[in-house]
């Protein structure tokens, strides 16, 4: 029988020590795993956008736009293909002006989508851009002729977009959508700061942000697709709102979009509504109420 | 000799070991994504806003978890919305997402899970509309 070395034993309890410290590093790598699901929201949103707006009604064919199309809704807040979560901008840009002018094209720039310029109330959170190449058909000697163009859209995530989202949704499922509030102090209260005090308003088929300067609206070089904040919302009818100011909101945590009976909300919004949910809940439209009668209103409340 | 053999034991048994956890750890992640509502409710809607912009008859089928989970398709009049809830480690997860508004009507859907298997779906274009049905559907 051969005598076992001290540092034999050694060198046996150093790999024992080895093996235990591999095998309970892997036990606390496995336990600690935490995975994040990364989903590129926004990403995914602009390619769906741009594979529908390629197909659209300003299209003649899969990406082939017509000018016609584009001069009746350059410079106008409008959708072609509606999103109720995301805002978006579209500039259609022709690649070599020479080539368009030569075509007829009318104009070497054609821009539409949601309003998204002064933006001192409500900021957008991000800006994702698409970029894809794209036609322009004009008309040169009665035979349709192409241009080369770059399509642009800029997608936008905001405090406004969320809740035109929110209207919508109000307006055409008649049930009332709640959210945290966005415009809110660190204690996450529905206050903004005073200096901005906004109103969200329906213009122009649109739901605006709107400052606390009311000449701007009636300013005649105020435009609002240029200057206003706004988000394209053709249908659903809603109530001016007031965005609160910090005084007397103070634990109100939750702004909401209450569908309201439209024969019935005048008695308490006149001219607007209660900013407290609670004294709305009398006015809530029933379920069978028909979509025109269907007004919404926004409130702030303390429970979800 | 012994010492070697001990050495090339103790190395085997760390490298299977490892392989094991690395293994369910995968696993276990698939699971997760699989049955993850958010993940579902995106893919559908992915799914369903693209076949709006596809030609007739394009078809797509999407295949929901084995396990409890449900998903919700209706519309209300031009706003359409996915709603899928799974249940996954006994913790009820519901996404909710808005479908691109292009003047396609959107099929309402309600689909359960099975226990049993993995159950297909089929999102079929046809003409104007998207139809959704848990059988291949001819135009």
């Amino acid at each position: 029988m051969r005598r076992v070395t001290f540092l034999e034993v050694l060198g046996y309890l150093f790999k024992f020590i080895v093996v235990v410290f591999v095998i309970l590093f892997t036990v606390y790598l496995f336990l600690s795993y935490e995975g994040y699901i990364e989903l590129h929201q926004k990403e995914k949103a602009l390619v769906e956008i741009k594979e529908n707006l390629a197909v659209s009604s300003l299209t003649v064919e899969r990406l082939v736009f017509s000018s016609e199309q584009l001069d009746a809704v350059d410079g106008k807040i409008i959708q072609p293909v509606r999103s109720c979560s995301y805002g978006y901008r579209v500039s259609i840009e022709c690649v070599d002006d020479d080539v368009c002018e030569k075509n007829n094209v009318p104009k070497t720039k054609y821009e539409f989508g949601d309003g998204t310029a002064g933006l001192g109330v409500i900021k957008p959170l991000t800006l994702p851009t698409l970029m894809a190449p794209v036609l322009i058909e004009s008309v040169v000697d009665g035979a349709p002729a192409r241009s080369p163009g770059i399509m642009k859209i800029t997608l936008f995530d905001s405090t406004l977009t969320h809740i035109s989202c929110m209207v919508e949704k109000a307006y055409y499922t008649k049930t009332t959508q709640s959210t945290a509030c966005f415009m809110s102090n660190s204690k996450n209260e529905c206050m903004h700061p005073a200096e901005y005090p906004p109103a969200i308003m329906r213009l122009e088929g649109a739901l605006c942000a709107v400052t606390s300067n009311p000449l701007e609206l009636s300013d005649p070089s105020f435009d609002l697709f240029r200057d206003g904040s706004c988000k394209y919302v053709p249908d659903a009818a809603m109530n001016d709102f007031l965005y609160p100011v910090d005084a007397g909101f103070k634990g109100e945590k939750y702004l909401k979009a209450v569908p309201l009976d439209g024969n019935r909300a005048g008695a308490v919004c006149n001219p607007e509504c209660p900013q407290h949910c609670d004294d709305l809940t009398n006015f809530v439209a029933p379920d069978n109420l028909e979509q025109a009668a269907i007004v919404v209103a926004l409130c702030t409340d303390d429970t979800p | 000799m012994r010492g070697q053999l001990w050495d090339m034991f103790v190395i085997l048994l760390t490298l299977g070991f490892l392989i094991f956890v690395v293994n369910t750890a995968f696993t276990a992640i698939g699971e997760v994504i699989k049955l993850n509502a958010v993940v579902n409710q995106e893919k559908i809607t992915g799914v369903i806003n693209v076949l709006q912009s596809s030609p007739p008859v394009t078809r797509q089928v999407y295949t929901l978890p084995e396990g409890e989970c449900s998903l919700v398709v209706k519309a209300y009049g031009p706003l359409a919305i996915v709603n899928m809830t799974t249940v996954a480690s006994g913790t009820r997860q519901s996404a909710l997402g808005e479908l691109l508004m292009t003047g396609v009507a959107i099929d309402d859907a309600n689909v359960e899970c099975s226990d049993r298997g993995e159950t297909r779906v089929y999102f079929t274009r046809c003409a104007n509309a998207v139809r959704i049905t848990t059988s291949e559907l001819v135009c």
